[in-house]
């Protein structure tokens, strides 16, 4: 995809998002919400006990993953039922007579969706979060670079499951549940309130099958400092594993989801 | 009387619309349960670990999400609409509640059927079962008599706030970044219980946004636990006080809003 | 005070919107979330008069000149900003419940009826809704089948209605409780001219039979000419002419209209006293000229000299062109 129309897109879904100022001041105490009860959490828990570490946190550092898991669940935020409107009202019909990829319309459309969030929402939130807690994020560059490696395949990871799930709909006439569904397994397995770190053995295996943990745990534990640099790496050519398979996914059922546009008409 | 049975034929309508789409209906309910189980899931990873969370043990934890669970169940039968009542404000499909000689609200709620109530009080009873064998309750003829006093008390405080929300949009078109965060992310608040807060969020929570008579106050009567956080004895009946007040309020609100209602230009 | 043979009584009714812009671009947008403008628009701008009992009003008027926002406000859907409105003795916006069960309203725009239901099951719903007895109901169906045709629709949801067939329901539906005063927001907007003519038909008739009261807003001045013995006409939210559709024809038949077919386009008519051009459509010109400069027959003689006519004749202003004169402020009316 040209990438100057890849930025037309993504601009046109900014400006989509600016529309209430209200909006974006209700967004920002939303997301400042959970930070404040996951925050409430840990400090309760980590007072009951005398020991400052568990499964490798001290208080600071599981802080810091609250907060800074939040921040990066925000900036993730995307319009998960476009693809799904699409289908349903039969404007999809369009993407097989324009030039441009679906699902590369379909990013930009979320990125501008993002950005408009870390804007709006990430940015302030991290600010009050740094003066109201107590948080220590290491400053190294090289960490910076790989977190942002991380950040953004676990965004098109995010992106993938997202456009996966849309395309249920040429088959269901309802996906409701199904987006419900994966958002529950999200919700669990990708670290998003409590990290991996604290789930018991015999879950492990099933974490480690499932591809959530890339899209929200190991960003934020590379940035937190949590993980070596020298591990790094291994973490991110994972990511882009998983990019690969969820690659393969997408565009067998788009395709299969074509075929069946083009011999039942939708 | 006459009223009523009208209603009632309104909400055979929705039910009757609703069961067009009977084949996702179990798979519907099933995601919303997978939900539910995934965050009980965390808390039982959390106490796994940390076995207690200011004093709550997993017994008395989950005897507390099945309060939650009933009345954010029932509040769904009856509230549901008002989640896109925006909607209708944005269109002007409003216009035709009015100009019917039926109470605008009543319309409004019983134009919708969500089935997503039958997946609540599946969850209520099983948390409520296991939460009352696991925290060992003794039930009395009172405490049995009361909880269903309690679970209206939650649903007229649910409620009430949900319709205060929705007619905000009377005001402003679109609230949906409020209705998520007001109806959705602060039912987040009360899945723990409230004193692991700080005193300026437990005041909030009991006086300001009263969400913590739903389970956290009754709770103490239930388990016949002593006083903890800003716990008074006498704020363990103030459920269905706090659900009258609330929803007294509500109603106040949505009427003056109807009639600030704009319509729309064609 | 309250007269009984009245039906519809305003009083200096006025409705303020007040609308916020926001701004293009980017830049723009980001901006206009900091500082926004506010705009005041009167859409109704204190007006009053009074409706009798049986009378078959035309409410009229360009785009945006306050007709629906009227309407609105007389069926209780909105609160004026101030001024009073009263319908069967009832005020609207403070009283809804009451008022609705006394009048029918149609917006041509949007149905009244279920989507997804069938449209039997629709008029079900409202008869249980407007409490109508079973008995009367049956009576008042049968009719409104027979005059609007609606036996082959009464099985299908309404989404799959063309849109005649969903006006013909939406009608008949306004009409269950039998309500003495109709409110009718251009309920003939797209239609075809075969599905007007029944439409027109079925409202003289129930306003000549049931004697119910009709006020009618609509673009089509066959629908005014045909139906309406009154007629208010509005302009930005003010009432410009208030009186009898014959009254307006009466006033202006001295003013006539000449309509001319050239052999060829372009023609140039200048220089006779007392003559515009209205319209020109091809080879076609319409003019209308004032009686007290040439006469018609010194016009045509006129014209017949510079260029060569394939066809004229004289007629009488429609409803229609007058009007349009009076919206293009060629005509300068005085409220009566
Ligand atoms: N809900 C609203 N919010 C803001 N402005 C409105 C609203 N409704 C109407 N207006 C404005 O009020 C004015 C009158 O609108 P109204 O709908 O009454 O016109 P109308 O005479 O019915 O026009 P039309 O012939 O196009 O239906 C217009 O300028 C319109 O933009
Ligand atoms: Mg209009």
């Amino acid at each position: 995809m040209n990438p100057k129309l890849f930025l037309k897109f993504v601009s046109i879904s900014f400006q989509k998002q600016v529309t209430y100022r209200f909006d974006c001041f209700v967004g920002i105490v939303n997301g400042f919400l959970y930070v404040f009860i996951f925050t409430s959490l840990w400090k309760a828990l980590y007072s009951q006990f005398d020991t400052t570490v568990h499964n490798g946190f001290t208080l600071t550092a599981i802080i810091t993953y609250a907060v800074l898991v939040m921040a990066v669940k925000i900036s993730f935020t995307m319009d998960d039922s476009i693809i799904y409107g699409k289908v349903m009202d039969g404007s999809i019909a369009m993407e097989l007579i324009r030039p441009t990829s679906i699902f590369f319309m379909n990013l930009a459309e979320n990125v501008g969706h993002s950005l408009f969030h870390i804007m709006a929402r990430t940015v302030p939130i991290v600010i009050i979060s740094i003066f109201i807690f107590d948080i220590s994020i290491p400053f190294e560059p090289v960490r910076l670079l790989a977190f942002l490696f991380s950040f953004l395949a676990g965004y098109v990871l995010i992106s993938m499951l997202n456009f996966t799930a849309g395309l249920l709909a040429f088959w269901f006439v309802e996906i409701f549940p199904f987006m419900l569904f994966k958002y529950a397994l999200f919700t669990f397995f990708a670290g998003g309130i409590v990290p991996i770190d604290f789930f018991p053995e015999f879950l492990k295996p099933l974490v480690n099958i499932l591809p959530f943990q890339y899209m929200l745990y190991f960003p934020t534990v590379i940035l937190t400092g949590r993980i070596p640099l020298t591990e790094v790496h291994s973490i991110i050519i994972a990511q882009l594993m998983w990019i690969l398979i969820m690659g393969v996914i997408c565009s067998l059922m788009w395709s299969a989801g074509k075929k069946k546009l083009v011999i039942q008409g939708g | 009387m006459e009223a009523i049975k009208i209603y009632l034929t309104l909400f055979a309508t929705s039910i009757k619309a609703r069961m067009e789409y009977k084949a996702s209906f179990l798979f519907y309910i099933f995601a919303i349960l997978s939900f539910y189980i995934g965050q009980i899931g965390l808390l039982f990873v959390l106490l796994n670990r940390f076995h207690q969370i200011k004093g709550w043990t997993m017994g008395e934890m989950v005897f507390l999400y099945s309060l939650h669970a009933f009345a954010y169940g029932f509040t769904n039968l009856i509230f549901s609409q008002l989640i896109n009542f925006d909607k209708m404000v944005v269109d002007g499909e409003f216009d035709r509640v009015l100009v019917r000689p039926l109470s605008p609200l009543g319309q409004v709620m019983f134009s919708k059927f969500e089935v997503s109530t039958a997946a609540h009080l599946i969850i209520g009873s099983t948390a409520l079962y296991f939460g009352s064998h696991l925290a060992g309750i003794v039930w009395t003829l009172n405490k049995a008599l009361l909880f269903p006093v309690i679970v209206g008390g939650g649903v007229l405080i649910t409620g009430g706030i949900r319709l205060m929300v929705t007619a905000v949009a009377f005001w402003t078109l679109r609230n949906q970044s409020l209705v998520h965060t007001v109806i959705f992310s602060s039912k987040e608040f009360i899945n723990y219980p409230v004193n692991i807060y700080n005193n300026g969020m437990q005041f909030f929570l009991t006086f300001i946004f009263p969400i913590a008579f739903i389970n956290f106050y009754p709770a103490h009567f239930f388990l016949d636990r002593s006083g903890e956080g800003l716990l008074h004895p006498a704020l363990e009946m103030g459920t269905p006080i706090a659900g009258i007040i609330v929803f007294t309020i509500s109603i106040f609100t949505w009427r003056v809003g109807v009639n600030h209602y704009q319509s729309t230009g064609s | 005070m309250q007269e009984d043979n009245i039906a519809i009584e305003v009083k200096d009714l006025k409705k303020e919107f007040k609308v916020s812009s926001s701004g293009k671009g980017i830049l723009g947008k980001l901006q206009a979330l900091f500082h926004r403008r506010h705009k005041v628009i009167t859409a109704v701008d204190a007006i009053n008069f009074k409706i009798k009992r049986g009378e078959f009003v035309g409410y009229v008027g360009e785009n945006g000149a306050g007709k629906s926002t009227t309407i609105k406000m007389l069926t209780g859907i909105l609160v004026p900003t101030s001024g009073s409105a009263e319908v069967n003795g009832i005020v609207p916006y403070k009283n809804r419940k009451k008022n609705a069960a006394k009048i029918g309203v149609v917006f041509g725009q949007r149905t009244q009826l279920w989507w997804d239901l069938p449209v039997c099951e629709s008029f079900d719903l409202l008869r249980v809704i407007f409490r109508v007895s079973r008995f009367d109901f049956n009576r008042q169906m049968e009719k409104l089948e027979k005059a609007l045709g609606l036996k082959p629709l009464l099985e299908m949801p309404v989404r799959k209605l063309s849109l005649g067939q969903r006006m013909r329901c939406d009608l008949a539906a306004s009409l269950i409780h039998n309500p003495p005063v109709l409110f009718l927001d251009e309920p003939t907007i797209g239609l075809d001219v075969l599905a007007k003519e029944n439409i027109r038909n079925f409202l003289s008739e129930i306003n000549r039979e049931e004697g119910t009261t009709i006020i009618l807003t609509t673009h089509d001045m066959n629908d005014i000419e045909q139906l309406c013995k009154r007629l208010i006409i509005l302009e930005e939210g003010r009432i410009m002419f208030d009186g009898e559709t014959e009254f307006l024809k009466q006033k202006f038949v001295h003013e006539k209209v000449i309509e001319v077919e050239f052999h060829e386009v372009g023609c140039v008519i200048q220089g006779i006293p007392g003559v515009t051009v209205v319209r020109e459509q091809g080879c076609k010109k319409w003019l209308t000229l004032d009686n007290d400069n040439s006469g018609i027959g010194e016009v045509i003689g006129t014209i017949a000299s510079q260029y060569k006519i394939k066809d004229i004749s004289v007629k009488e202003p429609s409803v229609e062109s007058i009007i349009r004169n009076i919206y293009d402020n060629r005509i300068r009316l005085s409220t009566p």
